[in-house]
């Protein structure tokens, strides 16, 4: 029995102390991992785990389908590069020089779920930190998301368990916490029990974030509002992670957030983290911007041009690609079924680790091994910390960096 | 210590992790301290439903058909396989277990300090008495808790801590 | 059955809201087709007010419509729910009724599905 460390990549926390057992090649213990971490482990090694090559449903050698992919691609009058965003940074460079190779559309998840608030860090239009310097914040505000059920390790790994001072021996960190939300969640229950929990209605952030700003200039607000701004005033260091209800909520538009977060940066020190939930999007973002100054809908027909056009929803909505290589993500499973309907009439090529409701319609499929467990390679966590990943696991499976660089290889000959 | 502002319990999977009370699973009992559980009163029994050293099904007035509902209700109560942890007294439900591990590090805070004179003295290191393994929380080293110290310090802050009514104390 | 007169409910129409659930990410991936993922993915938490306009208790089947699609689930009393809107967690089943529409936003509408709400008899 051997004993590895291992860098979860389930979610965006890339929790780096979970210790496994090996036994044989298989891992048989996972410690500090959570009940979602230790699903997606065992499920890579589940007899139910895909990692063969098909094409049309028959298996094939992976010289087959390789070739088969790079032809198709080649073929394509209007290819899109979609996914990545659970690759490794080195994968995902390997693609946006595919992509440029192809004059291809390159796109991921976060063109749908959080892709502008990145773009607006990136552009340090909003201010913010590490994870390792948000312990010390004094205020932690959950924004629009319930970390129990989307990244069940962030309180006691990263944010409000870790504060340096308890109050009371154990019981309560000295650190205040806040919850905005539309529903009791588990996280607002304990908000409630520590600090605050501002309960909005569905849809109301925008109103809620225009009060703040209106009280701030002097002007009449909503009370809540008012208190927010209060608990804010008091602290010496908050720290907002903005989860996916806010994204929601504002359609991406941050510009009145950005102006709240920055009003609010002249009275307390302030810093935002995405609450993101794929574990390398993050990475995916910031190679593209330091390539195009875009994070995500990039297009390289004619050098690299940006715009809505070029997210994965506008292009399947109006059928505008002919074949869409899909890496590490399930849109059969995660998209509205009245848009991915579409996707019956495209040619589709997946990579992924595992059998998925997208990998059943594609005309090829490339199993790739599990990143992080199965190759190494690196990540960028939620804060923007680049983190190193081992591979614990041996396997003949390659992984999707390796796969990339042969198509690459293919399409530039 | 901070504001705290109360709120009534929303959802049915917030209100399933309110314990059950002594006095609220007595008044559900036959109520006639009839001794054939073995305990002296149904009172008594009431406790031996909460630290799972009975089940309902050994009340045998229970298994009457007019109570059957009754014990169909305790049943959900106190239904399923668990485990006590002999030691700690400490009951885990894995099913309800998110592996968030919350209690683990609020449990290694509580057992190396200590409140003395008002103030929170750090303790010496002990190995911790929690860990998440396989995705849900388990007793480790039940010799750190300070329910195993001598005398013993009744504490419940991991209880406290769990937000999905995944642990509980029983003794 | 309806308490208020015995005739049956007209539908009536409220937003959806999806949430993650970690239990049912977790049931995805011990399988594609497990039956415990299906009974956490079908059900709705409602307020009193629209469970009582709907003329059904609490664990009552619903049809939840729109023109996208239909789906049966599982009623929950949620007594902080506001009048008008339902929680359910996100899954394969609420993509069913879910569209994207750009003139109306960029994103899928996730968190503002409009259906109708039936009694299924």
């Amino acid at each position: 029995m051997i004993q590895e460390k291992l860098v979860c990549t389930t979610c965006a926390c890339l929790c780096d102390d979970i210790e496994v057992e090996i036994e044989e090649n298989r891992i048989s213990k996972i410690r500090n991992a959570c009940r979602k971490g230790s699903s997606l482990i065992y499920a890579s090694q589940s007899d139910k785990r895909h990692a063969s090559y098909l094409i049309y449903g028959q298996k094939v050698s992976q010289d087959e389908a390789v070739e088969k992919t790079s032809r198709l691609l080649n073929q394509a009058e209007s290819p899109l590069l979609f996914g990545f965003d659970n690759s490794t940074l080195e994968a995902q460079s390997t693609a946006i020089e595919l992509a440029e190779a192809l004059g291809a559309t390159i796109d991921d998840t976060s063109s749908f779920r959080q892709g502008e608030l990145v773009q607006t860090i990136l552009s340090n239009l909003n201010p913010t930190c590490s994870l390792d310097e948000a312990k010390d914040a004094d205020l932690v505000i959950y924004w629009g998301s319930n970390p129990y059920h989307s990244h069940p390790r962030h309180l006691s790994h990263f944010s409000y368990y870790t504060h340096p001072k308890y109050e009371e021996a154990g019981w309560f960190p000295e650190s205040r916490l806040i919850s905005i939300e539309v529903r009791d969640t588990e996280t607002t229950e304990i908000c409630d029990k520590s600090f605050r929990f501002f309960r909005i209605l569905p849809g109301e952030d925008p109103d809620f974030i225009a009060s703040v700003l209106a009280i701030i200039e002097g002007k009449k607000g909503r009370e809540d509002a008012g208190e927010f701004l209060k608990s804010i005033k008091s602290s010496s260091f908050c720290v907002i992670y903005a989860g996916p209800g806010l994204d929601y909520s504002l359609d991406g538009e941050y510009q009145t957030f950005n102006r709240m977060v920055n009003r609010l940066g002249e009275c307390t020190r302030i810093a935002v983290i995405p609450m993101i939930d794929p574990y390398n999007m993050r990475g995916f973002n910031q190679l593209l911007f330091d390539k195009t100054g875009f994070v995500n809908r990039v297009n390289f027909a004619n050098g690299a041009s940006h715009g809505l056009e070029f997210s994965f929803l506008e292009q399947v909505r109006n059928n505008v690609p002919d074949c869409i290589l899909i890496a590490g993500s399930d849109p059969l499973s995660s998209l509205p079924d009245s848009l991915v309907k579409n996707l019956g009439d495209i040619t589709i090529i997946t990579l992924d680790p595992f059998l998925t409701a997208t990998t059943r319609i594609s005309d090829v499929v490339l199993g790739i091994a599990v990143s992080g467990l199965e190759t190494g390679g690196n990540a960028i966590r939620m804060d923007g910390t680049e983190i190193s990943l081992n591979r614990v696991i041996s396997t003949s499976i390659p992984g999707d960096e390796e796969i990339i660089r042969r198509l690459l290889d293919m399409v530039k000959r | 210590m901070p504001g705290r502002n109360s709120t009534t319990r929303g959802r049915d999977e917030l209100a399933k992790r309110e314990r059950p009370q002594p006095l609220y699973l007595f008044q559900m009992l036959p109520r006639t301290n009839c001794k054939l559980c073995g305990c002296k009163t149904c009172m008594a029994f009431a406790f031996s439903l909460i630290s799972r050293d009975k089940k309902p099904e050994d009340c045998p007035p229970l298994l009457e058909d007019a109570y059957k509902p009754t014990l169909d209700q305790l049943k959900e109560i106190f239904g399923g396989d668990v485990e006590v942890n002999p030691d700690t007294g400490l009951l885990i439900e894995e099913d309800k277990c998110v592996g968030c591990g919350d209690c683990v590090v609020v449990c290694k805070k509580a057992i190396t300090t200590m409140v003395y004179g008002g103030m929170v003295v750090q303790r010496e290191d002990k190995p911790m008495v929690l860990q998440v393994v396989d995705g849900t929380v388990q007793v480790v080293n039940w010799r750190s808790c300070k329910r195993a110290e001598d005398p013993p310090d009744y504490c419940r802050v991991c209880e406290e801590k769990c937000r999905f009514g995944a642990l509980e104390l029983v003794k | 059955m309806n308490p208020l007169g015995g005739e049956k409910s007209s539908p009536i129409p409220i937003v959806i809201i999806t949430y993650k659930d970690l239990f049912l990410w977790a049931a995805r991936y011990k399988s594609v087709s497990d039956v415990d993922y299906e009974r956490r993915a079908a059900q709705i938490s409602l307020s009193a007010d629209d469970l009582k306009s709907l003329g059904i208790d609490d664990s009552a089947q619903v049809r939840l419509a729109n023109e996208f699609g239909s789906i049966v689930v599982q009623a929950k009393l949620d007594p902080r729910c506001p009048k008008g809107f339902g929680f359910m967690p996100r899954s394969r089943l609420t993509n069913r009724l879910t569209n994207y529409d750009p003139t109306r936003a960029k994103n899928p509408n996730f968190k503002r599905i409009e259906v109708t709400v039936e009694p299924v008899s």
